[in-house]
């Protein structure tokens, strides 16, 4: 019997809901959605991307509020109470997949922190080599470790604060702001002389793109690293919802509000790369970093007041980032919370573990490439996991018991298209799998030295191995741990 | 079919489906 304990929670459905908005919209909104969207068909993409919320990204957030609103417990303990003792596993992999980015993203939300100290004290200024200052910045062995840290230290008093002092109060502030920011980006990027250029690119109907695989095949991907569906950072936010929280709703407007964000960043991206770069096309295929901090960061020198559109770009992306996360320190926070901790020193804890194991991405860029590789693809198979649970557990009961009564949407069949989620899963993670081996073709199950093989399959079969080996040995030790539930008050 | 009229059907579709999605919570907690 799981020993009750009493905690704060979300004030508002609003608090809840921006969090959760802040959870999804990150850093990728902002430098992946406009470079993939511009690449794969503008248009087609978009609407390639809106089918992937509903068969991928919707179904896959309402189960994660089930499990956390119905088991009131963290990813290891929920998978517990809602598949069964034996299968606590499945939750410690989803954890572990989910904690490993959260090691090497608190470096990126420090890069760009970094970036925005360069744009308001004029180091971006027309002349600068953008290229040489990334390269000094990101290969300088600990060039980033203080950036990181101040990151972490900030994320580790917001969450010691607790969730609607802390957590909800934050994410009021910065999710409204933050679409105002890309509002008032985009709005000066469509003023710029040559501007509509970019718009014809982002939206000339390319519809037989859709007949293209790899536009879907982007499109879904899109869809699963950005809505943060099956990350278990939804589930974790749900813990602390009212006792007759929707589920169906707030799912379904995370997902829009997340593609409207990305759409936005690219209102403002596409047309100021069209207008002031040379060779536009070149900064769209430059990488999500080679575009915010390489080409972007240099049209910024040479657009007029460009310190001005520099600051808010890069204060723009420290908040995406940094409201994404939160949701993953507070997901690693509640594990040590189920296992009887209080806030306070789980958030301590949690904020020095992710602090010290991101060192290492924090002074190696190609161990942080490695490591987002690894877990970036590893997410596709933490959602995997949820549908296989919900499958198990009975996906007309979880509709009919646990999102049915309390829900402001009644559309199963939103719910109940997670049943086709192993069939996108097979496709799109095979196409992972079949790229990856194609950079590496003779040597695509080596791993080390991983500044060798960064992209590789192995890389990634071998640490997932470790991970879901791990979890297997540590099943019942965790399963006995997790047992402090939170408890809904009203 | 112009880029301009491509461009109004994706912006509906995103802006359109976020607007609904916030009118229909702010009618639900209405009730409440």
């Amino acid at each position: 019997m799981a020993e009750m304990k009493k905690a704060d929670q979300w004030a508002t459905r609003w608090g809840l809901v921006l969090s959760c908005i802040g959870m999804a919209v990150g850093t990728g909104n902002i430098w992946r959605f406009p470079r993939v969207a511009a690449s794969q068909g503008g248009g087609a993409f978009v609407i390639a991307l809106l089918i992937g919320l509903f068969l991928w990204g919707i179904p896959l957030l309402m189960a994660e509020a089930v499990w956390g609103k119905v088991s009131r417990m963290g990813v290891i303990g929920s998978f517990k109470e809602m598949v069964g003792r034996k299968w606590t596993w499945m939750g410690t992999t989803v954890a572990v997949i989910s904690l490993g980015i959260a090691f090497y993203y608190s470096v990126v939300v420090g890069w760009c922190i970094r970036y925005f100290l360069y744009a308001i004290t004029g180091v971006i200024k027309p002349g600068l080599d953008t290229e040489a200052l990334w390269a000094a910045f990101s290969t300088t062995p600990g060039a980033m470790v203080p950036w990181h840290i101040l990151t972490m230290v900030a994320a580790t008093l917001i969450l010691f604060k607790g969730v609607s002092q802390g957590l909800e109060k934050i994410n009021k502030v910065l999710i409204p702001t933050l679409f105002v920011m890309l509002v008032v980006l985009a709005i000066r990027a469509n003023m710029l002389p040559g501007s509509t250029e970019g718009l014809r690119f982002f939206f000339e109907p390319k519809w037989a793109d859709l007949l293209k695989g790899r536009v879907w095949l982007e499109a879904f991907t899109q869809v699963a690293w950005s809505t943060g569906a099956g990350w278990g950072l939804m589930l974790t936010y749900f813990v602390y919802t009212k006792k007759r929280e929707d589920i169906a709703l707030n799912a379904t407007t995370v997902c829009f509000a997340d593609t409207m964000a990305g759409f936005l960043a690219g209102l403002a991206v596409i047309p100021t790369i069209f207008a002031l770069s040379p060779d536009p096309m070149a900064a769209v295929a430059s990488g999500n970093t080679g575009l915010a901090f390489i080409h972007l960061t240099s049209l910024f020198t040479v657009m007029p007041g460009g310190v001005i559109f520099a600051s808010i770009f890069f204060l723009a992306l420290i908040f995406a980032g940094f409201s994404s996360l939160l949701s993953m320190v507070e997901l690693g926070l509640r594990l040590l919370m189920d296992a009887g901790w209080t806030r306070k020193k789980a958030a301590v804890a949690a904020g020095i573990g992710i602090l010290v194991l991101g060192l290492p991405s924090a002074w190696s860029i190609s161990f942080l490439d490695n490591q987002d590789w690894v877990w970036g693809v590893g997410l596709l198979l933490s959602g995997l996991i949820f549908s296989i649970a919900a499958m198990k557990i009975g996906v007309n009961k979880i509709w009919d018991e646990y999102i049915a009564p309390d829900s402001d949407l009644n559309a199963p069949w939103m719910w109940k298209l997670i049943y086709l989620f192993p069939v996108w899963f097979v496709i799109i993670f095979w196409w992972w799998i079949a790229q990856a081996a194609s950079w590496y073709p003779d040597t695509y199950m080596k791993w080390l030295p991983i500044s060798e093989y960064t992209f590789s399959v192995g890389t990634m079969v071998y640490q997932w191995a470790i991970v879901v080996v791990l979890a297997l040995v540590t099943n019942n030790w965790l399963a006995d741990k997790s047992t402090v539930k939170f408890e809904a008050t009203e | 079919m112009g880029w301009q009229f491509n461009m109004i059907v994706i912006m509906a579709l995103v802006f359109g489906g976020t607007g609904w999605c916030v009118y229909r919570t702010m009618k639900a907690e209405e009730k409440k």
